[in-house]
């Protein structure tokens, strides 16, 4: 019994972890991205580096907390190995997992911090020009990896789903 | 069926972390955004930050309750005909009494909703007329700036009911914490 309660309190902390993670996921990209159109290129660089720096730890934590408390839940339902449906779920769980952590260091580390270089107009005109190429080659990555990093995590919560339904059983 | 209950099931799973994790990046990542831009640039940025979220919140919303009440209906729990609550969802039963709970939640949420959307937003929103005198663009400015703390309050009480209704979600899908 207290166990049955202790899994029901981890699967709550995941999907609360899971809910922040993907749901700020969603919406810096829907909100922020919307808002810094109509601002001028000192602000956006202002507001990405703010809000960037701060979600990059929520992120990390909440990503963290979702794959901490579902590998105890499943370990406290059975230290066995899972099999069927169950397998599947956990096995796609877990690679969603460590891809999504993947990107969330790359672009924490080094997708964002090269947002933050900006071209500086008393540079010699081929450098110049070549700083903004770097510039605009570095927003594509971030833009793909944003993407990819949506996708993936809701395909982790379809897999997290199936977890949810089988793990209580 | 098992695979409608699930879909709809995920479909509410989705739609929650839409709207928490909406609430939350809006009150705890675009407020200190918004804080470090000079005034005039923080409110085009405020006002376009609360029209997309609002999208967000209000999809979120709707959907939260069309998935909840078809997962119901397919458990038979909801019928078309009197009684319309049937088995466990009976207030005698704790089931029934925590979906009436989440139920006001939602209430409360939508109605928190609908004061952001039709009060708050055009407040923020007011831009002023030329030839606007000096104690009226103070007297805007001083409604402005109550609209935004209310926001902010708004969206903070959003995000505690938001957590709370996410708790007792878990406990009616798993029926091992407080039911």
């Amino acid at each position: 019994m207290e166990s049955d309660a202790l899994r029901a309190v981890l699967l709550g902390i995941a999907l609360l972890a899971f809910a922040i993670y993907l749901g700020g996921a969603v919406s810096m990209e829907l909100m922020l991205r919307f808002a810094q159109e109509d601002l001028p290129g000192p602000q956006t660089a202002i507001t990405c580096k703010v809000s960037g720096d701060l979600w990059k730890w929520i992120a990390l934590v909440s990503l963290s907390a979702t794959g901490l408390s579902v590998a105890v839940m499943l370990f406290l339902r059975s230290p066995m190995l899972p099999s069927g449906w169950y397998a599947l779920a956990v096995g796609g769980f877990g690679a969603s997992w460590i891809a999504l952590m993947s990107i969330l260091v790359k672009m924490s580390f080094r997708a964002h911090p090269a947002l933050a270089f900006r071209p500086d107009p008393s540079m010699p005109p081929e450098e110049f020009a070549e700083t903004r190429q770097a510039l605009k080659r570095a927003i594509r990555r971030m833009d793909l990896l944003l993407r990819t990093e949506l996708g993936i995590a809701i395909f982790m919560g379809a897999c997290l789903s199936v977890i949810a339904d089988l793990a209580m059983q | 069926m098992q695979f409608w209950i699930w879909l709809m099931r995920y479909l509410h799973v989705l739609s929650i972390a839409a709207y928490l994790g909406g609430a939350f990046v809006m009150e705890f990542v675009l407020a200190p955004a918004q804080a470090a831009i000079p005034p005039a640039q923080a409110q085009v940025m405020g006002e376009k930050t609360s029209k997309r979220y609002l999208i967000v919140a209000w999809s979120a919303l709707t959907m939260l309750f069309l998935s909840c009440t078809t997962t119901l209906f397919l458990y038979k729990q909801l019928t078309w005909s009197w009684p319309f609550f049937q088995g466990d969802l009976k207030l005698s039963h704790s089931y029934g009494r925590t979906t009436l709970l989440l139920f006001i939640f939602w209430c409360i949420l939508v109605a928190n909703g609908a004061i952001l959307t039709f009060k708050i937003r055009p407040t923020l929103s007011q831009k002023f007329k030329a030839g606007a005198t000096a104690q009226g663009v103070a007297a805007k400015q001083e409604g402005q700036m109550k609209a935004a703390k209310w926001a902010s309050r708004i969206t903070r009480i959003d995000l505690v009911i938001g957590v709370c209704a996410a708790i007792l979600g878990v406990s009616l899908a798993t029926r091992k914490l407080f039911l």
